[in-house]
């Protein structure tokens, strides 16, 4: 038994370096965000050609200030009320196709829109960028650090 | 007559363990880089295993779930499929008990959150290799 499953990992991992070879293979070492890993650092592990741009927390704080942008809160409902950026709208993205038209009604397609989530172990904000991206909206920014970056600058949170 | 029909039955529920195991292999050899993301979503593994688990793992699936089809080393097999089952139900618990939220970001969509209701499905997965396990233990020992 013991013989016949070594045998089986080693084909595997043969097969498996075999396949590396091919289209889209992938590489033996990644880049995966570590608790380490900064905002930005780990908004490039995670993102993708054509998705949002990473804004950082100096610039969040410098939108949410002014009013130059509309903050969307990419997390459960349950997170949002527990406490959000100033002025935040709620859009949970596993519940987007019930709240999206509540959540952006009014908001033209080309408004400044900055998705947020629960920092960098959350990609909910970088999902959520490409649906409204789908939808239609040309104006989406991703704030990678997030809840977490707002609340330990010592910002207000608005509950 | 009897010995006959159970002993297709048997045949009938290992080659469907192997079916449901080199079926659910092929979008991950597919797809590498999106399994990887689906393992590092789980939080569990050092960053550095993430990768070889993800380009390994796959044909892990692949090669036993063949192996039970086609009926060859079936007990190596099979116990692969059982140890591969009781790690993935562990870290879905763990991952579900920890409130993460697991979406594979296998589609653009993020895919399906993993949940208590996917997890009692692949519960029946595990339990059908438990059984398919047992018995090719023990017709080793007949």
């Amino acid at each position: 038994m013991i013989k016949q499953a070594a045998l089986f990992l080693a084909l595997s991992l043969g097969c498996g370096a075999l396949r590396q070879l091919a289209p889209n293979g992938l590489s033996w070492m990644g880049r995966w965000p570590t608790s380490s890993t900064s905002a930005q650092e780990a908004y490039t592990m995670m993102t993708q050609e054509g998705d949002p741009a990473f804004v950082d927390l100096a610039t969040a704080i410098r939108l949410e200030e002014s009013k130059a942008a509309f903050f969307i809160d990419a997390r459960s409902l349950a997170d949002y009320k527990a406490g959000h950026v100033p002025g935040a709208r709620s859009l949970p993205f596993y519940e987007l196709d019930t709240t999206r038209e509540k959540a952006l009604a009014g908001l033209p397609m080309d408004s400044p829109l900055v998705l947020y989530c629960e920092g960098i172990d959350c990609e909910l904000s970088i999902f959520l960028g490409r649906e409204l991206k789908k939808f239609g909206y040309t104006n989406l920014k991703i704030f990678y650090g997030g809840a977490p970056e707002w609340k330990n600058a010592g910002l207000r949170m608005e509950k | 007559m009897k010995t006959s029909f159970s002993k297709w039955s048997w045949t009938a529920l290992r080659m469907l363990l192997g079916g449901i195991l080199l079926y659910s292999s092929l979008y991950k050899i597919h797809s590498p880089a999106a399994f990887a993301h689906q393992i590092y979503n789980f939080k569990l593994l050092p960053v550095w295993a993430i990768n070889p688990v993800a380009i390994t793992l796959p044909w892990l699936q692949f090669i036993s779930g063949g192996a039970l089809i086609l009926g060859l080393g079936t007990q190596g097999a099979s116990a692969l499929i059982l140890l591969m089952m009781l790690t993935f139900q562990s870290a879905v618990a763990s991952a579900l008990l920890r409130g993460l939220n697991i979406s594979c970001g296998c589609f653009e969509s993020g895919g399906n959150p993993a949940t208590w209701l996917s997890f009692g499905r692949d519960f029946l997965i595990l339990l059908l290799a438990a059984v398919v396990f047992l018995r090719e233990r023990k017709r080793a020992t007949l």
